[in-house]
C-alpha cells in the first residue's frame, strides 16, 4: 500500500498481540503458584486440626 | 471450566474474529478515499482504539467511585480499577502511535503539539502516572483510596482530549461520528468497517480487563498468603504458642476473590 497502513496495522497488532501474550504468561504462571500454595495451607490446616 | 470462564471465553473469541474482520474489510473490501487515498485505511483502527481509552477510563473511574463510597467499598472495585486502567493505557499508546503513523505522511510531521495530540499525550500520561501511584507500597484499602482519587482527577481530561477538535481549532480533524450535530461523515462499506472495528476493540477490552482482573486477584491471594507466612514464621521464632493455626492478616478478599 504505502507502508504506513502496513505500519499502522503491525503495531496495533504487536501491541494487543504482546499484551495478551503477557496475560497468558502471568496467569498461567500465578494459577499454578496458587494451585500449589492452596494445596500447602490445606495440608497444614489438616496437620494443625490433629495436633 | 464453569459458565463464567465459558463465556469469558466466547469473548475473547469474538473480540478476535471481529478484529480479523476489520482487518480484512480495513485493508481488502473497502476502497481508498478520494482525499486521503490508502491512509484512510488507518482511520478503522484509531478511532475505535481511542474509543476502548475513553471506555476504559470512564470504567476506572465508575469503579473508583464504587471503591470511594462506603456502601460498596469493596477491593474488587479497586482492582476492577486498576485492571480497566491498565488496558487503557495500552491503547492510550496505540492511539498515539497510529495517530502519528497516520500524521506523518498526511501533516508531514510524526508529531505536532495540536490540542487533540497533546491533551493525548497527558491523558497517557496521567494514568501511567496513577499505574505508578499503585505501586507505591502500603495499605492495601489506603492503596486503593489514593489511586481511586488519582484516577478520578485523570479522567477529568477525557472530555478535554474529545472536545479539543471543537474547542481549539487545530490540525487534528473533527470527530466523524461523535460530531456535535451527530451525522456521521461516513458511509457504506466503510461506515461498516468502522463500526466493526469500535465493536471489535470493546470485546477485546472486555476480554483484557477481565483476564487482567483474574490476574489482580491471584496475586492479592498469593500476596495474603505470604503475609500469613511470614506472620506464623514471626510468631513461632518468637516463642508463641500457636493453637488453631495462626492469626489471619486481614484478608484481601473481601468479596470472596469472584470472577475466577
Amino acid at each position: 500500500m504505502n507502508g504506513y497502513v502496513e505500519g499502522g496495522y503491525l503495531v496495533v497488532t504487536g501491541g494487543i498481540g504482546g499484551y495478551a501474550a503477557w496475560l497468558g504468561t502471568r496467569a498461567k504462571k500465578l494459577r499454578r503458584a496458587v494451585v500449589v500454595v492452596r494445596d500447602e495451607t490445606s495440608v497444614q490446616r489438616r496437620s494443625q486440626d490433629k495436633s | 471450566m464453569n459458565r463464567s470462564g465459558v463465556l469469558v471465553r466466547l469473548i475473547g473469541l469474538l473480540a478476535i474474529i471481529g478484529i480479523v474482520g476489520t482487518y480484512w474489510m480495513g485493508l481488502v473490501v473497502t476502497p481508498p478515499d478520494v482525499f486521503q487515498g490508502n491512509l484512510v485505511r488507518l482511520v478503522y483502527l484509531h478511532p475505535p482504539v481511542a474509543w476502548v481509552a475513553y471506555l476504559a477510563y470512564g470504567v476506572t473511574s465508575l469503579a473508583s467511585i464504587a471503591f470511594l463510597w462506603k456502601r460498596t467499598r469493596n477491593l474488587k472495585w479497586d482492582r476492577l480499577a486498576a485492571s480497566s486502567a491498565e488496558v487503557g493505557v495500552l491503547f492510550t499508546g496505540l492511539t498515539l502511535v497510529t495517530g502519528s503513523i497516520w500524521g506523518r505522511p498526511t501533516w508531514g510531521v510524526w508529531w505536532t503539539w495540536d490540542a487533540r495530540l497533546t491533551t493525548t499525550a497527558l491523558l497517557f500520561l496521567l494514568y501511567l502516572g496513577y499505574l505508578a501511584i499503585r505501586r507505591i507500597p502500603g495499605d492495601r484499602y489506603k492503596v486503593g483510596t489514593r489511586s481511586a482519587v488519582a484516577g478520578l482527577v485523570a479522567f477529568i481530561d477525557v472530555p478535554i482530549v474529545h472536545q479539543s477538535v471543537v474547542w481549539w481549532k487545530t490540525l487534528h480533524q473533527g470527530a466523524t461520528v461523535l460530531n456535535p450535530s451527530l451525522s456521521p461523515k461516513i458511509h457504506g462499506e466503510m461506515a461498516w468497517t468502522l463500526l466493526l472495528g469500535f465493536v471489535s476493540f470493546t470485546l477485546l477490552y472486555v476480554w483484557f480487563t477481565i483476564k487482567r482482573y483474574q490476574v489482580a486477584s491471584m496475586t492479592d491471594e498469593l500476596e495474603d498468603v505470604e503475609v500469613d507466612r511470614m506472620i506464623r514464621e514471626r510468631l513461632e521464632s518468637d516463642g508463641g504458642v500457636l493453637s488453631g493455626g495462626a492469626p489471619r492478616a486481614e484478608s484481601n478478599f473481601v468479596d470472596g476473590g469472584s470472577l475466577k
